[in-house]
């Protein structure tokens, strides 16, 4: 008996000891490739220790307990029960413990938690189940979806052996590439439901909140592949969307940034396919992107995810499809963002002659390019109109017309659809004696804004402006039949004053 | 309950001195604490194994990479479900069916306060659960969301969503209905010189946790409520779209959540500081101490909710005191720590089975305890949070600290309950195959959680692989092990080794606790007048 | 039982579920609750969903702040929606208008709501909007663009330490629960 207890004891701090003797790869913490992480990794440490010693002293005298006072070895019980000034003491003595612990972790989280002088960011958004990565500074922007062999093989009995595939679950078509010894912040968001991203090698993980902005701050110091997971809980598939982070040297990043920039700008590949080719090239992009809900043999998830086999959308209109791809509905993704033309058309053509249906047309990928979004040609916007536009005159009747647009979504809100304004506040524009007096001085107003009023110089066009002072003067009951031309705003926009010394 | 009343005039006309019915009827309509008290232990022995069965169906798909018996939703579903079966199926009821049974004897009362009231809560409880295991059949699936339900994912849920939240609301109403009858009873019924510092610890334990039910159980219900609205009146409480925020919902739970995991352990302090004392032959150390210190665990349950959340993105200020707060908890829970191994120490121990598994409770409570400090440090959760390292955490306090103190309690009071000894040496068996086996179990998943494992994943990468595999060893030998307990309870119900066990069952135990005065089993009613002598050997 | 033991009994059993019924009604309360809660901490970034009254501050011309507009759309909303200046310097007390381009790219009528976001949250309260397209529901007609202003100043009393100031608008297609609330 007296051996199986102590057998017990050595059992316990053998595995207390082997949780901190082998600080290998499976069994710690990782120490990460930031200093922060490696802020974590230390207080990590630092409170394991406290924790293995308090916990020999307690569970040493513990045992010492067991093995020496036992009634089989003779001793007798005695019958103390309390003792105030050891009680006192085993309150205060963990109490001063904790205030010591409190200090390098208070430090660690305000670290942390200082995003401020960032030199780049990423916006993040979690979607079930893939990342999306916008770089804000340079406009590059991808879907990063499980790599396609780690896919097969996680299939319910895909026979595939996970160890045969490389990275299996760690892996990504495409990896978030960054520089190092940067400082980038991220900043999350989620377009479903929660998720949480998660690279133990930066030694934090965040939420992705939809409807909400979370921030948060790395600073690689060496090159590598870094990988982790999604972890928050996402619905079926959350043990499937992988993060992986490649960190580079500035020229690689550079370079890898010009690359991905060129290849978004190539476009789709429009020339026109066989139907037989079609069918073929939207096999692979029919499993890489729809199979994980309506599954790889079309079956779908009844109460979830609809069937493509024998679907009424696929075998109906093959326009109606191709809009609910493009745009999505409820549940069902917007691919119209996320794929190319001729992507689109081949995928749409598969599922219409492949997983037990024989619809037998196609759809070409000109006709799907038609009713894509124009892709706006520059990633960051100018505040400021464009000084340089060329900008025509119009008619009073064309001036008019536009101006009620403009002034619709710009000047509603405070003066009113009839221009009756909303006094004291909101002056009204009808009968407005700045209105029926002389153009300048409400072209001056409306540039630099006054009170309330904001100046509009810097955020509409020259057209628009042109417009919209036109129908204040001509619209909403006045009738002072004067026109501006934009030409005569975009003047005077160029006399202003910048507003920002803005470096997008 | 007006059957109870006719079938008493067939056969007797005295109230209070009838045995119990005869047949099945006895169980269904019976108001008497301990026939509610076997109720919910057999209740929550068999949802044990139920929930247990669960546990097996998940570490046996994570036994090696690769998806290999379920799909991930339905994978999903077991983790969520085996959360709920166990927590609102096992150990609470658990807990309650210790309380019925021991509560009166302990305190000297004759009943509970309430027998109708008690009657009804368990079949509402039964309602409950069995509610709750029928969304498994329903289209689209149980939920699988994880017990803590969180919006937006929970909202979609199949058509199971509304019969789930209305489990858990009569889940709720059931375990009030139970706190209410445990705190009247407490307060009005006791014998004439339990003072409250008289009290046996596990009667003043259930006392706090009653307390924390009534208040959280409440909360808990309406957090659901407004899920069930979210989704199906159009109400937004956590619909970022109409003004809600799906955060919101995290703070209302976790209010509830962490009192609710100290529902789970409070009346277990209680229990070992039962068991504790009798096989050292000592006062417990530091009554007094004690209750201090379990008021103080439950007053600081309320306010360090959100450490459950520190990754949400809370303002810096909201982090830090969440983190100083959780700290503090390390304080009280030391007290008691060191309260049991002092009421050890200079002892004259005896190792049955009841005391062993105290013992492992105390040294594998305070390892989740020491994991859960290191958790407190918000900096280091960061990494931690969501992996296997909170789900070693959260087991080690639950399955070596409550199921095992349940075990114990098993032990320690089925001689008394069934007039029987069980049968030491299997119960030996017992002890050591689930001591080493849930240390197999449960020790690797610190070492995954640390490697980058997140928690609530069907598959994983390779690089996992060894350690799932042992975990999953451990957890089939875990499982197959408490099988044991259940022959030793049916064994012993129905003879055990054949001792004619005595009235305090063990050596000197009636300086313990009023419940050793009686005889064993104890006749249906119990100090029908109340006890003179109140044993002081705690105080 | 005796008579006085019960209605001591029954006396406490009202009181405990008052407290209950209490508890269920604080579970509300914590709704509005963590709403104040987070005006006052900008706890998740919340920022008013009104538009506060134009205020003149002192321009505090020797300080500069970046401020950056992103944009989301929840479930793959079938809209587009961008803001047209990504990125702007400002000076702390002046007003500033940023416009964003949002539309409907179905052939239904759609209701959407913009739900703003800011980050870091504690910056929230010192960013004040007089003119938000987030403040009511929009409704877009079939394949409706249009350019929707914001009139935003950001309160000089701002701390010091923050320089980059986000602010993030996620658009919800509401139509389908609009739809279910008439059905």
């Amino acid at each position: 008996m007296n051996k199986t207890k102590q057998l017990f004891a050595g059992l316990i701090l053998m595995a207390l000891a082997l949780r901190t003797a082998q600080a290998d790869y499976t069994l710690n913490l990782m120490k990460g490739v930031t200093k922060v992480s490696n802020d974590v990794y230390d207080l990590h440490m630092l409170i394991l220790w406290i924790c293995v010693l308090i916990g020999v002293g307690v569970f040493g005298t513990m045992f010492y307990s067991i093995y020496h006072h036992r009634k089989s070895k003779g001793h007798q019980a005695a019958q103390f029960h309390e003792n105030t000034t050891v009680e006192i003491i085993w309150t205060i003595i963990p109490t001063l413990i904790l205030i010591g612990m409190a200090i390098p972790a208070t430090k660690t989280l305000l670290e942390l938690d200082d995003v401020q002088d960032s030199e780049m960011s990423i916006k993040v958004t979690g979607w079930q189940w893939k990342w999306e990565y916008e770089y804000l500074d340079n406009g590059v922007h991808f879907f990063s979806n499980l790599d396609e062999a780690s896919n097969k093989a996680r299939q319910l009995g895909s026979g595939i052996d996970p160890r045969s595939v490389p990275h299996y679950l760690q892996n990504v078509d495409k990896p978030l590439v960054i520089p190092i010894k940067k400082k980038i912040r991220f900043l999350f968001t989620a377009a479903d439901v929660l998720h949480s991203w998660w690279v133990p090698d930066l030694g934090w993980k965040k939420d992705a909140i939809p409807g909400f902005i979370n921030e948060a701050w790395t600073s690689v110091d060496k090159p590598g592949t870094y990988r982790g997971q999604c972890t928050e809980l996402c619905g079926k598939d959350h043990g499937f969307m992988p993060i992986v982070v490649i960190a580079m040297e500035q020229p690689d990043y550079d370079a890898w940034v010009k690359k991905t920039q060129e290849e978004a700008k190539k476009g789709a590949d429009l020339s026109d396919q066989s139907h037989g080719e079609l069918v073929a090239k939207g096999a692979p992009i029919y499993a890489k992107n729809c199979s994980t809900c309506h599954l790889p043999d079309g079956k779908g998830v009844p109460g979830a995810f609809p069937a493509i086999s024998g679907s009424a959308v696929v075998k109906g209109d093959i326009n109606a499809q191709v809009n609910l791809v493009l745009n999505g509905k409820a549940g069902m993704p917007a691919f119209g963002k996320m794929l190319k033309a001729d992507e689109l058309a081949q995928v749409i053509t598969y599922t219409r002659n492949a997983l037990g249906n024989a619809v037998g047309d196609d759809i070409q990928p000109k006709a799907i390019q038609e009713l894509l979004p124009k892709k706006s040609a520059e990633p960051v916007t100018k505040a400021a109109p464009e000084k340089s536009e060329p900008v025509a005159d119009m008619s009073k009747d064309e001036l008019i017309s536009l101006g009620k647009s403009v002034y619709d979504s710009n000047c509603v809100s405070c003066h009113q659809a009839e221009g009756q304004g909303n006094p004291p506040m909101f002056p009204a524009l009808k009968g407005s004696s700045v209105v029926k007096g002389d153009i300048n001085a409400q072209i001056d107003l409306m540039l630099n804004g006054k009170g309330m009023m904001p100046g509009f110089g810097h955020t509409l066009k020259a057209t628009d402006f042109a417009a919209v002072v036109t129908f204040t003067r001509n619209g909403l009951g006045n009738s002072v039949n004067d026109v501006v031309q934009p030409s005569v705003i975009q003047k005077l926009q160029s006399a202003m004053p910048a507003e920002q010394d803005d470096d997008e | 309950m007006s059957a109870v009343v006719a079938e008493h005039d067939d056969h007797h006309h005295d109230d209070h001195a009838h045995g119990p019915e005869k047949g099945f009827l006895r169980w269904i309509i019976t108001t008497n604490h301990k026939d509610i008290g076997t109720l919910y232990l057999v209740f929550a022995l068999a949802m044990f194994f139920v929930g247990g069965a669960m546990a097996m169906v998940i570490r046996a798909e994570l036994f090696e990479p690769g998806m290999q018996f379920v799909e991930p939703h339905f994978f999903n579903s077991m983790t969520t479900m085996h959360a709920l079966v166990m927590v609102f199926g096992a150990v609470m009821p658990a807990f309650v069916g210790l309380a019925n049974w021991m509560i009166p004897m302990m305190i000297g009362a004759p009943d509970m306060a309430l027998p109708r009231m008690n009657n009804m809560s368990f079949w509402v409880l039964v309602a409950g659960v069995l509610l709750l295991a029928s969304t498994l059949f329903m289209e689209g699936g149980a939920p699988a969301s994880g017990w803590t339900l969180y919006p937006p994912l929970v909202l979609q849920t199949g058509k199971a969503l509304p019969f789930a939240i209305f489990s858990v609301h009569l889940l709720g109403i059931s375990s009030i209905m139970g706190a209410i009858n445990i705190i009247a009873t407490i307060f009005n019924m006791r014998a004439p010189g339990m003072t409250l510092m008289k009290m046996p610890l596990f009667v003043w334990t259930w006392l706090i946790t009653a307390f924390l039910l009534i208040a959280v159980m409440p909360v808990f219900a309406g957090a659901v409520t407004m899920l069930l609205t979210d989704k199906f009146f159009g109400t937004s409480f956590f619909d970022a779209a109409g003004g809600g925020d799906p955060v919101l919902y995290q703070h209302i739970f976790w209010f509830f959540g962490h009192p609710e995991v100290y529902i789970m352990i409070l009346p277990t302090f209680g229990v070992a500081s039962t068991i504790i004392p009798v096989f050292a032959r000592k006062p417990l150390f530091g009554y007094s101490s004690m209750v201090y210190a379990t008021a103080s665990i439950a007053f600081l349950s309320f306010i360090v909710w959100a450490h459950h959340m520190f990754t949400v993105g809370m303002p810096i200020a909201g982090e830090l005191y969440f983190m100083y707060a959780t700290m503090l908890i390390a304080i009280p829970t030391g007290v008691k720590v060191f309260n049991w191994t002092a009421t050890m120490w200079k002892g004259a121990m005896t190792f049955e089975a009841p005391m062993l598994f105290s013992i492992a409770f105390v040294v594998l409570f305070t390892m989740g305890g020491f994991t859960g400090l290191m958790m407190s440090i918000a900096p280091s959760d960061f990494q931690y949070h969501d992996t296997y390292f909170i789900v070693a955490h959260f087991h080690y306090t639950l399955v070596p600290a409550s199921i095992f103190i349940l075990m114990a309690a098993g032990y320690y009071w089925l001689p008394k309950w069934t007039g029987h000894m069980y049968n030491e040496k299997i119960g030996q068996l017992h002890f050591w195959l689930s001591v080493v086996s849930v240390n197999i179990l449960f020790f690797p998943q610190h070492f995954l959680g640390l490697a980058g494992m997140p928690r609530r994943i069907p598959d994983y990468a390779v690089q996992f692989a060894d350690w799932n595999m042992i975990s999953s060893i451990g957890g089939f030998i875990f499982g197959a092990s408490q099988l044991l307990f259940l022959y030793i309870v049916i064994d012993t119900i129905r003879g055990g080794t054949g001792e004619k066990v005595t009235d305090e069952v063990w050596e000197d135990a009636h300086k313990h606790g009023l419940e050793w005065t009686l005889p064993s089993p104890p006749p249906y009613h119990t100090f029908t007048t109340p006890p003179t002598v109140i044993p002081t050997e705690h105080i | 039982m005796n008579e006085a033991l019960k209605q001591k009994n029954a006396k406490l059993v009202r009181k405990l579920l008052l407290v209950a019924v209490a508890m269920f009604g604080f579970g509300y309360a914590l709704v509005p609750l963590y709403d104040v809660l987070c005006d006052i901490t900008g706890l998740n970034g919340k920022v008013a969903s009104s538009a506060v009254k134009d205020v003149v501050y002192a321009v505090d011309k020797s300080r500069e702040i970046t401020v950056e507009f992103i944009t989301s759309l929840n479930e793959a909303a079938p809209m587009e929606f961008r803001a047209e200046t990504k990125k702007l310097k400002i000076h702390p007390g002046e007003y500033y208008t940023v416009n964003f381009y949002a539309e409907n790219k179905t052939d239904k009528v759609m209701k959407a709501q913009a739900i703003p976001s800011i980050s870091p949250g504690l910056a929230a309260e010192y960013f004040k909007k007089t003119e938000c397209f987030c403040f009511t529901e929009q409704i877009f007609k079939a394949r409706e663009g249009r350019t929707m202003p914001v009139r935003f100043v950001v309160n000089p009393d701002l701390p010091k330490q923050y320089k980059t100031i986000t602010l993030a608008y996620t658009f919800f297609d509401n139509t389908k629960i609009v739809n279910t609330k008439t059905n």
